[in-house]
């Protein structure tokens, strides 16, 4: 058995044609995977930020996952979503941090930052936003793998 | 002069190499032809060649006959070329004759030239010879020679000429033309001088150009060539012809001397070359620039130093050379001399003089020869290293090291350090699992055994098998032999382990105190007995028939030795005996046959020789004693192994202990530990013997165990030979050398990060003793109590380190090639057997592993053969075969390592999830354990039950079958509640994360300052505001519970009975008799909480005052002091008043006199209950509350007050009743769980409201919390669905059950009331409780009367309607009161007197009352219009409550938001369910059964006896008080009951509690502590008597009573 906590928090993003922004993430596992504690999914508040570019909004992520097998290791999604002076929202982003989302270094607990491009969902007015999307976000993850007695 | 000859000396000799260059290539050709051509001229070339070798033989040798060897040269050339003359005699005699002339005419006018030349040119060409032979033989000659030859310099231009016609010729053959050339131009032109010698020197030329043997080459070249060239090339032919005809033989031959440079020449050359400064002296002009004198520094008083001393001579050369070279002047200074430092040579010696020269030397100054030593690493670089790209980097990484024995180990120490390392080998062990292992592994070969004889029980067993059972047989024994060999070491180690924790311990107790942090701890984990003994016996059972077997074979194999022996034994003496027999006779004939029989004899003695010892008889083996195996066997399991059915024991090492402080312990322990910390250690890096690097110094600890954690990056250019680390020790400023590790080499592939750290033990043999408790080193000690069994034990320890090869920044292992590596092995030594079966290559191929795998008989059980054996596994099963259906998850079965039902079945898995879905079992669980077996089955007992049982009612616990169906229901809806919250509590605000502290303004300062001027200790001093602290980094302890009881009023005084009709002549009763004024009461206060229970001083008098605070402990429940948790805490604060009663009896006692035992009794008086939720939710409760008296206080009286002067009194007189002032709070201030509305706002629940109304409620509410933030107002609320609700829509008229009306036909007014009283009974349930802090649910009346629970809303709502349809006017009230804080009321106008109600109590206040817990009124609400209070107070007292006034109350509608015609969501009519008497009467009975019990069962030391009488008696008042609804009917009563039970001393009260459930009865009659009574004569009297009203309300009364005989 063997069981994998993943913390750490989403921090916040840059490089949109918008500063108002906020985030929709999710976590998704294979089959053998038991989420035993956390949210895995959930959204982050709104930051407008009034100074600087980045719309912080360190979120965390606390989930205590518990496996039967290796496949199908945990992937996070994340949206990123503009919210105007209406209250209306707009996907500006979206991404997959995929399999570099584990460690290779199992067993050490190491703390990275990474940084995903997501890909722009903008439809209208592509050509007035090729340049301007391309996004980068900033998602920071700790991950410890304890307990893994493998059992085989 | 002579350089132009020897530059054509030197041309002379480029063209003999280009000729001989062209000899070669025709000599080729002429071989190739001289086969046509040999035939015809053998002669000819005979003769050249026999020449051509005597002049090569002789020439040099025989230089003294020059002329011999001149003519015969001569000679035979002539012949040669005359015979030539004949072979071309047939060419054309027309060219010929043409030639012939043309060359006679040339020839004559040479001749004729040279004729006139002949006196000049003959001495230049004499000389030419003369030179040549001067050299060799004239040297007398030489000068003169030399001299005249300087004088004729040769004819430049005619040699030239000739050369080019030389070299033309040379080319090869010429043509025509050219050959024309060579033979006429060249003479015509040529001046006189040079023609001269033309033909000669020609001659000469070519004899010196081409060599003697080269000539004869040309020459029969040229032959050949005509003979080919035929017709075509006559010219040449002839004219070659004619003129070699003209030469003499000396012409083409010339035999030189080796050339001679002469010594004179050879000098002249080098003048020529090189240059020879003069030596003498320059004069100085010369050297100093024009027109300039010398300057001498020293004669102008400067000082120049002493120049060395350089030979004039020498010097003088230098100059000379200086000077030839440019800027040659700039080397002399100002004197004239070159310029020059002082001379470096000190005056005096500045070595140490050597005196002795040999003898007495200073051993120290000895010279000693020593060897020059190669560097032994020096040339070990490592190839490639030079280049920046191939430096290397060892990385070594020292973590630390354990002393595994250190001199300054106490005796606890080294027992602990035994005890670690004994529990390391069985941890190493446990892993191993060889015991196991071999076990599994004889089983299966004891079932293959089996299997084998059954399948062929029947059939004679063949050789073969008979050979494989004796095999398997073999192989039982040897491995049955290894697991008991195996399992008697885990049993040993078993056993040591725990003998040396008794040790320690036993040592710990000893020394009286502690040393180590071991603990060890023993888990034992139990055994099905039955079937562990069953195992047990057969594993017996099985060795025994085995080692039966064993032996019964051994002995046949014994048995037929035996018989073989016997059978030889046998065949001996048989032949003994016919040999003796034999001699026998033997001897008889002896005599007569002499010779004969001597020699047969010797014949006999041969052959009798080893017979003649008889051999011993065989012993016949004894039959073993199969009997005693078994014991044997037994026994052995008995020694070795556990027992059957015995726990097993798992130990388990923990540094868990408390080490004693310093302080506690004896002097030399003291001193050791003081030894200890001065002490520190730092360990040296060696690489190839030399230190390149050492580690901090660190102090040695405690636990002898000392870390680094440095790691060091070592850029290596030589071969890493040794890696090694000295460990040093330091005390103050020394230190020493403790030990040495040896590092291995790693291997390329070791590269940092992959690798684990290594511990490598090291040891020294320093003999090290201490005076203190520290036990040395190399010392014997003994730990045995008579000194036996010393051991000395030697430093040593561990050192875990780790040494790899670098990562450069591209990931690349700074590592050598392994080729590098001397001595780089192999490290998979497992694989050496295999590798070496079937070579390096091999191990790819699958076959052939299998091979190897059969071959070697490699235990498939063996861990360590696991990757083999499935690495075969998978080989020999074969191809995948195509799986026919598809998977999403592609191979997932196969790589899971865990079934789905183990992680089921996993306890802790299953708790964590319960936690994360906040099962009410395990919300508040804060700790999970991280291992699954201390994950114990008893914590899931309970929410187990709990689903199972989840229909089942419980009619124990609730003693009445529906209020346990509402209980049940009421548990489903918090369920739904808190699942519908759950998610509304990961809703977060900003404030719930972010708490800002306030920023200090000016004004704040300036108001701070102020304070300073403030009294010290001001006579009325004010509460201040506390900080808040946000509950969550709290623990148990933290908080408190801080009561302060200020002063009560009106307290019941004791009635004197002395005063009372009938009484008896007892006078002596109480203390206070005779004395009217004296005070008749000593009340004192008891606070309980949560199982703590602290009381005041005791005070005097009816309306004490004590002053005094009390901290009561609060620990939340399972200790998480999260705001949810605490808002469900449910225990309440019980404040209970009681009267301290001094006895005093009087002890007659014959012998002693009088002696007088006081008892102090308490007896309750009345009590107050404040939740603990509604403390916390209002963060401090202060005020007067009225205190729960009992309708009948028995042998008290209220006290009708004697000073009715003061104002307050008229005002207290309103009111009956006794107060208390209390000022609870908690400590420190809790931040209050804040309003679950605004969440719940959050949430936006399902509503049928329109939202128009919606928004206007939000707008309504929000502008009345911004407006006045205390008060509440309250326009929609939830409903038991959870959807949203218009407040009014709870209001409508309905009609309280008949009975009630019945009561007072005439009246309806008298109903009231008992309306009141009604609501009253039904139980109330705080929602913040029952809910769990989630909100607050309004159900409508009908839902209310079903659950028979509901908070004051409830009450009021129901209460308020029942008004309303009684016909009077009636309000709701929102508003706050104490102690219950946010609360509901209800208003009544009854003839223009504004009642308040309090629906929970069903008490009535009037508006002006001064003790109306109702302290603050924010709206009011009635079934069309909600209002809102507007005016400056909110006190009852102070407040209109003229709702017509739009100034003083705001209504939700008005005219511009009109009453949408609301329809109300109560039933139309409330249905009653009749009054069940007999289940009134049952309860009755149950009740009084169970308080019975309980009272005894608190009483345990002392009988509890029951006055039967007064039960009955007071049984028969019960009712009584029921009716008339508790009103003070004491007076009555008590005379009642006095003239029944005229001898007792009776205290008791009755109690009036609405029913819900068991509990809070037994908890009330608890607290009044009835039971702790202690006379010895007491008696108890209990009645209990349950009044049942309309829908299973219920009034319980308890009547109880302490009897005392006087």
């Amino acid at each position: 058995m063997a069981e994998l906590h993943i913390i750490g928090q989403i921090i916040g993003a840059s490089g949109f044609p918008e500063k108002t922004l906020f985030c929709k993430w999710g976590i998704h596992t294979g089959e053998a995977w038991r989420l035993l504690s956390g949210l895995k999914e959930g959204q982050t508040q709104v930051d407008s930020p009034q100074i600087g570019d980045i719309a912080y909004w360190s979120h965390p992520i606390d989930l205590h996952y518990a496996t039967k097998g290796l496949q199908g290791w945990p992937k996070i999604h994340l949206e990123v979503w503009h919210q105007d002076s209406f209250g209306r929202c707009q996907l500006y982003g979206y991404g997959f941090l995929g399999d570099d989302f584990d460690e290779k270094e199992g067993g050490r607990e190491t703390e990275k930052q990474s940084e995903i491009l997501l890909t722009a969902a903008r439809h209208l007015n592509s050509a007035q936003f090729t340049c301007s999307c391309v996004i980068q976000r900033i998602m920071r993850h700790v991950y410890r793998a304890v307990n893994i007695h493998t059992s085989i | 002069m002579e350089a132009p000859e020897d530059g054509e000396e030197d041309e002379r000799e480029a063209l003999k190499r280009h000729l001989r260059a062209e000899r070669q290539k025709r000599k080729k050709r002429l071989l190739e032809q001289s086969s046509i051509q040999k035939s015809r001229d053998a002669d000819d070339v005979k003769d050249v060649t026999s020449i051509q070798q005597y002049s090569a033989d002789e020439g040099p040798s025989e230089k003294a006959d020059d002329s011999v060897v001149l003519s015969k040269s001569r000679t035979g050339s002539q012949k040669g070329l005359t015979s030539r003359t004949q072979h071309t005699h047939h060419l054309d005699d027309f060219v010929k004759r043409r030639l012939e002339e043309k060359l006679k005419a040339a020839r004559s006018k040479g001749e004729s030239l040279q004729d006139k030349e002949a006196s000049l040119e003959f001495p230049s060409r004499l000389h030419s010879l003369r030179d040549r032979d001067t050299v060799t033989r004239f040297d007398r000659e030489a000068d003169a020679d030399r001299a005249g030859r300087r004088d004729s310099p040769p004819p430049l231009s005619t040699r030239v000429r000739f050369r080019e016609a030389a070299r033309q010729v040379g080319k090869g053959l010429p043509t025509a033309e050219e050959a024309f050339n060579f033979f006429t131009l060249n003479f015509d032109p040529d001046p006189p001088d040079v023609i001269e010698t033309s033909s000669r020197r020609r001659q000469k030329q070519r004899k010196t150009t081409d060599e003697d043997e080269e000539h004869e080459d040309v020459d029969e070249d040229i032959q050949e060539e005509n003979e080919t060239q035929s017709e075509e090339a006559p010219l040449v032919q002839t004219q070659e012809d004619l003129f070699v005809i003209d030469q003499s033989p000396q012409d083409f031959l010339e035999i030189r001397k080796a050339e001679y440079v002469g010594y004179q020449k050879l000098l002249q050359l080098q003048s020529e070359l090189l240059f020879t400064p003069s030596f003498r002296t320059v004069p100085t002009s010369i050297k100093l620039p024009e027109n300039m004198k010398p300057r001498y520094l020293e004669d102008e008083g400067l000082y120049v130093g002493e120049r060395p001393p350089v030979s004039l001579t020498n010097e003088n050369i230098l100059e000379n050379r200086i000077l030839k070279m440019e800027e040659g002047k700039k080397w002399f200074g100002d004197d004239g001399r070159i310029i020059a430092l002082p001379n470096p040579i000190k005056e005096s010696s500045t070595r140490p003089p050597l005196f002795h020269m040999e003898e007495a030397l200073d051993p120290a100054l000895q010279t000693v020869y020593r060897k020059a030593v190669k560097s032994k690493y020096a040339n070990l670089y490592i190839a490639g290293a030079a280049d920046p790209e191939g430096d290397y980097q060892l990385d070594v990484d020292v973590s630390g090291l354990i002393f595994s024995h250190h001199p300054l180990f106490s005796r606890e120490h080294i027992l602990g350090a035994r005890l670690a390392q004994m529990y390391d080998q069985y941890l190493t062990r446990q892993r191993n699992n060889l015991t196991g292992h071999l076990t599994d592994k004889l089983n299966g070969l004891r079932n293959a055994l089996r299997n084998m004889l059954e399948s062929h029980s029947g059939l004679n067993p063949t050789q073969a098998l008979q050979q494989r059972i004796s095999e398997y047989n073999l192989e039982v024994r040897n491995t049955r032999h290894l697991r008991d060999s195996e399992q008697e070491k885990d049993r040993t180690l078993l056993k040591n382990i725990v003998k040396v924790w008794k040790e320690i311990k036993a040592l710990r107790e000893f020394q009286k105190f502690t040393n180590t942090p071991y603990k060890l701890y023993l888990r034992r984990e139990n055994v099905d007995r039955v079937s562990d003994e069953q195992d047990y016996e057969d594993e017996i059972l099985a060795e025994v028939v085995e080692l039966e077997a064993e032996t019964e074979e051994e002995y046949q194999n014994k048995l037929a030795e035996y018989k073989k022996r016997l059978e030889e034994w046998k065949l001996c003496r048989k032949k003994q005996k016919a040999k003796k027999k034999k001699q026998k006779k033997k001897k008889k004939g002896q005599a007569q046959d002499d010779t004969e029989g001597e020699d047969e004899e010797q014949d006999v003695s041969e052959s009798e020789g080893p017979t003649d010892e008889p051999p011993p008889k065989p012993e016949p083996p004894e039959r073993p004693d199969l009997g005693s195996i078994e014991q044997w066997v037994r026994e052995k399991a008995l020694r070795i192994r556990r027992k059957p059915g015995e726990a097993i024991l798992i130990p388990e090492l923990s540094a868990s202990a408390n080490i004693t402080a310093s302080e506690l312990c004896p002097r030399a322990e003291k001193a050791r530990r003081e030894d200890v910390a001065r002490r520190s250690l730092f360990t040296k890096i060696l690489y190839n013997d030399k230190e390149v690097s050492r580690t901090d110094s660190r102090s040695l600890n405690t636990d002898f165990r000392v870390h680094f954690g440095q790691i060091f990056n070592l850029k290596i250019v030589n071969c890493p030979q040794s890696i090694s680390l000295q460990v040093f020790e330091e005390i103050g400023s020394s230190c020493s050398l403790l030990a040495q590790v040896f590092l291995p080499v790693p291997e390329p592939s070791v590269v940092t990060g992959s690798v684990p750290l290594e511990e490598f033990e090291f040891s020294s043999n320093q003999r090290v003793m201490f005076d203190h408790e520290g036990v040395g080193s190399d010392v014997p000690l003994s730990f045995e109590a008579d000194g036996s069994n010393k051991q000395s034990l030697l430093t040593s320890g561990k050192v875990s380190c780790c040494v790899s090869w670098g990562i450069g920044d591209d990931d690349v292992p700074l590592a050598p090639p392994i080729s590098q590596q001397p001595g780089g092995v192999h490290s998979g030594k497992g694989h050496l057997d295999a590798v070496s079966y079937i070579g390096a290559s091999g191990l790819y191929d699958m076959k052939k592993i299998g091979e190897w795998a059969k071959q070697s008989r490699l235990d498939p059980n063996d861990p360590k053969n696991a990757s083999i054996m499935q690495l075969l596994k998978v080989a020999s099963s074969g191809e995948v075969t195509a799986p026919e259906y598809f998977r999403l998850e592609h191979l997932q079965e196969e790589f899971n390592f865990v079934t789905d039902e183990e992680l089921e079945k996993s306890g802790r898995f299953r708790l964590l999830k319960l936690r994360n879905q906040e099962v009410a079992e395990f919300r508040n669980y804060k700790f999970i354990p991280a291992l699954e077996r201390e994950v114990t089955d008893t914590v899931f007992q309970e929410y187990e039950k709990r689903l199972k049982e989840g229909e089942v009612i419980d009619t124990k616990e609730h003693l009445d079958s529906h209020r346990a169906l509402v209980a049940k229901y009421l548990q489903k809806i918090r369920e739904s509640v808190i699942n519908r919250f759950l998610l509304a509590k990961h809703h977060y605000l900003l404030s719930d994360l972010v708490t800002e502290e306030e920023i200090p303004t000016i004004g704040i300062l300036g108001i701070n300052l102020f304070k300073l001027a403030e009294p010290k200790r001001p006579l009325k001093p004010q509460r201040k505001e506390r900080k808040k602290v946000t509950a969550q980094n709290l623990s148990d302890g933290d908080i408190k519970l801080l009561v302060n009881i200020i002063r009560a009023y009106d307290i019941p005084v004791r009635r004197l009975q002395s005063n009372k009709p009938g009484q008896s002549s007892h006078s002596a009763l109480q203390g206070s008799i005779g004395l009217p004024d004296q005070i008749q009461v000593r009340p004192f206060v008891e606070v309980s909480f949560q199982r703590t229970v602290l009381q005041t001083a005791t005070a005097d008098g009816p309306n004490p005052c004590w002053n005094e605070e009390l901290q009561l402990p609060f620990s939340a429940p399972n200790g998480d002091y999260s705001t949810a948790s605490l808002q469900s805490v449910k225990d309440e604060v019980f404040i209970n008043i009681f009267d301290e009663v001094v006895h005093e009896t009087v002890m007659n006692d014959k012998n002693r006199g009088k002696s007088i035992q006081t008892h102090i009794e308490k007896r309750w008086l009345g009590s107050v209950k404040i939740p603990f939720s509604t403390i916390y939710s209002q963060s401090k409760i202060d005020g007067t509350f009225k205190v729960n008296t009992p309708a009948v206080l028995l042998g008290y009286s209220k006290e009708k007050s004697h000073f009715t002067n003061s104002g307050f009194d008229i005002l207290r007189s309103l009111s009956e009743g006794t107060f208390i002032t209390l000022f609870i709070t908690v400590d420190p201030q809790l931040v209050p769980g804040e309003s679950v509305r605004e969440k719940i706002k959050e949430m936006k629940f399902d509503t049928q409201e329109d939202e128009r109304l919606l928004q206007a409620s939000e707008r309504f509410e929000r502008d009345a919390a911004q407006r006045y933030p205390d008060r509440p107002c309250i326009t929609t609320v939830i409903d038991l669905s959870g959807k949203t609700v218009f407040i009014t829509r709870y209001i409508r008229p309905l009609s309280p059950p008949k009975e009630l009306l019945d009561e007072f036909p005439n009246n309806p007014l008298e109903a009231t009331p008992l309306v009141a009283r009604f609501v009253s009974l039904i139980p109330s349930l705080p929602d913040q409780v029952s809910f769990s802090a989630t909100c607050d649910l309004w159900s409508t009346c009908d839902q209310f009367l079903t659950l028979l629970a509901g908070d004051e809303e409830e009450h009021a709502v129901l209460l308020c309607n029942y008004f309303l349809s009684l016909g009077k006017k009636a309000w709701l009230i929102i508003g706050t009161a104490i102690p219950e804080g946010p609360t509901a009321y209800v208003l009544t106008l009854e003839q223009n007197l504004y009642l308040i109600w309090n629906p929970c109590s069903g008490q009535f206040y009037g508006q002006y009352d001064t003790f109306c817990p109702l302290q603050a009124v924010g709206c009011l609400v009635n079934a069309d219009n909600v209002w809102f209070n507007i005016q400056q107070y909110t006190s009852p007292m102070r407040v209109s409550f003229d709702i017509t006034k739009a100034n003083l109350w705001k209504p939700f509608f008005s005219r511009t938001f009109s009453h949408p015609g609301l329809s109300s969501i109560q039933p139309e009519e409330l249905v009653y369910r009749r009054t069940d008497r007999a289940a009134a009467a049952e309860l009755q009975d149950r009740i009084e059964r169970i308080l019975k019990e309980k009272i005894m069962e608190w009483r345990p030391r002392q009988p509890t006896r029951w006055n039967r009488y007064c039960t009955t008696t007071l049984k028969q008042f019960l009712p009584k008080l029921e009716l008339i609804r508790g009103q003070d009917v004491a007076e009555g009563h008590r005379h009642e009951l006095q003239s029944l039970l005229g001898d007792y001393r009776i205290s008791g009260f009755p109690l009036n509690l609405v029913f819900s459930e068991i509990r809070p009865i037994i908890e009330a009659v608890y607290s009044t502590g009835i039971h702790s009574v202690q006379a010895s004569n007491v008696e108890f009297a209990l009645a209990v008597y349950v009044h049942p009203y309309p829908n299973n309300v219920m009034s319980v009364w308890i009547y109880l009573a302490s009897l005392v005989l006087t």
